[in-house]
């Protein structure tokens, strides 16, 4: 136990960045739907290296990974068929204009979160529930 | 803001524009030369024809979109919303339009129950598709149809599901229109809306309002 304490504390002291969680950890999850039922999930990802192939829901009948691209000023969605990565020292971030998951999905008027599941290539399934977003979010 | 403090950053900001300056690091470009769009449709909220001769006198607030748009276009609308907030009463001299750039989808129906959930002073316009082209021209907008991934009817759906499913790339800009219908300013995407509350009141303030 001491000699635990003395690897933690000199850790500490150097400045040992935090090591990331041994299951991926999904934070700040959400999903911003359309009135047709359309829409994107948007999350961060603190893992080990690994790669996100999919993202489920039971809620929804389709789901696939997107990416916005920025031409210019013109803006081009694709299909990013191959997952996304993430590494110790990059987690993964989806957010507006950037990275998300397009969903086409049916949610009750009274719901305030929408279950989803995260395959990773390595840490297999991660569930996690995205916030609704309101008209105000940004 | 405070009202002094936005009036003092409108007319700061109109000044910069009759030098000629631009704000590109911002998000904000003033126009040199300002051309004046022309831009006609049905206007979904109205139910009536629309063009945006009808609105000279306001300040016009434009964006070009699609409803089955997932990521952009919802975002461009949350702006819409926030900039309406921003202005507060001053809002009511502004005409916030958003321009459906897929009339083969985007019924009238389909477009306001999709701008109502964001601000029922939005209105949505759809240009026949043989003149759309023309409309984004005079903006220098661009709007291309990329096909939907066919993995998203391997699961299920037809030939014609696929067919008939794409996306469309397009200009994410947002165009400000003068009272004389010129356009005078344009906003990327991350422009913040104080900055474009602060460019539509320097126009309004040109016009004594």
């Amino acid at each position: 136990v001491r000699a635990r304490v003395l690897l933690l504390a000199s850790g500490l002291l150097l400045g040992c960045p935090r090591a990331p969680p041994e299951r991926p950890a999904v934070q700040d999850a959400r999903v911003r739907l359309m009135p047709q039922g359309t829409g994107a999930v948007y999350f961060n990802v603190v893992a080990a290296a690994d790669r996100l192939v999919e993202v489920r829901s039971p809620l929804c009948s389709w789901t696939e990974l997107h990416e916005t691209l920025h031409d210019g000023d013109v803006a081009r969605m694709r299909h990013a068929p191959a997952g996304f990565a993430v590494t110790p020292r990059e987690p993964l971030v989806l957010e507006p204009h950037g990275r998300h998951v397009m969903v086409r999905c049916t949610v009750p008027g009274t719901a305030e979160h929408l279950p989803i599941t995260l395959l990773f290539e390595q840490a297999g399934e991660v569930r996690a529930e995205a916030r609704l977003l309101r008209p105000d979010d940004p | 803001m405070t009202r002094g403090m936005a009036a003092a950053r409108a007319l700061l900001l109109f000044a910069a524009a009759l030098g000629g300056c631009q704000r590109a690091d911002t998000g904000e470009t003033w126009e040199r030369e300002p051309v004046s769009p022309e831009l006609s449709g049905w206007a979904v909220v109205r139910d009536a024809e629309l063009s945006l001769e009808e609105l000279r006198g306001s300040v016009v607030l434009v964006a070009f979109g699609y409803t089955s748009c997932t990521d952009i276009c919802p975002t461009t609308l949350s702006r819409f919303r926030a900039v309406l907030r921003e202005l507060g009463d001053q809002g009511v001299h502004l005409r916030p339009l958003y321009v459906s750039v897929d009339p083969e989808r985007d019924t009238p129906q389909r477009v306001r129950s999709f701008l109502t959930v964001y601000d029922p002073r939005i209105e949505g316009l759809v240009v026949p598709a043989d003149q759309l082209p023309r409309a984004l021209e005079g903006f220098g907008a661009v709007a291309e149809r990329q096909p939907a991934p066919v993995s998203r009817y391997m699961r299920g759906g037809s030939v014609e599901d696929a067919q008939s499913d794409y996306a469309i790339d397009h200009t994410t800009t947002l165009y400000v229109i003068d009272p004389a219908g010129r356009l005078r300013i344009r906003y990327s995407t991350r422009a913040s809306r104080e900055l474009i509350g602060a460019g539509i009141l320097a126009l309004l303030r040109q016009e004594g309002r």
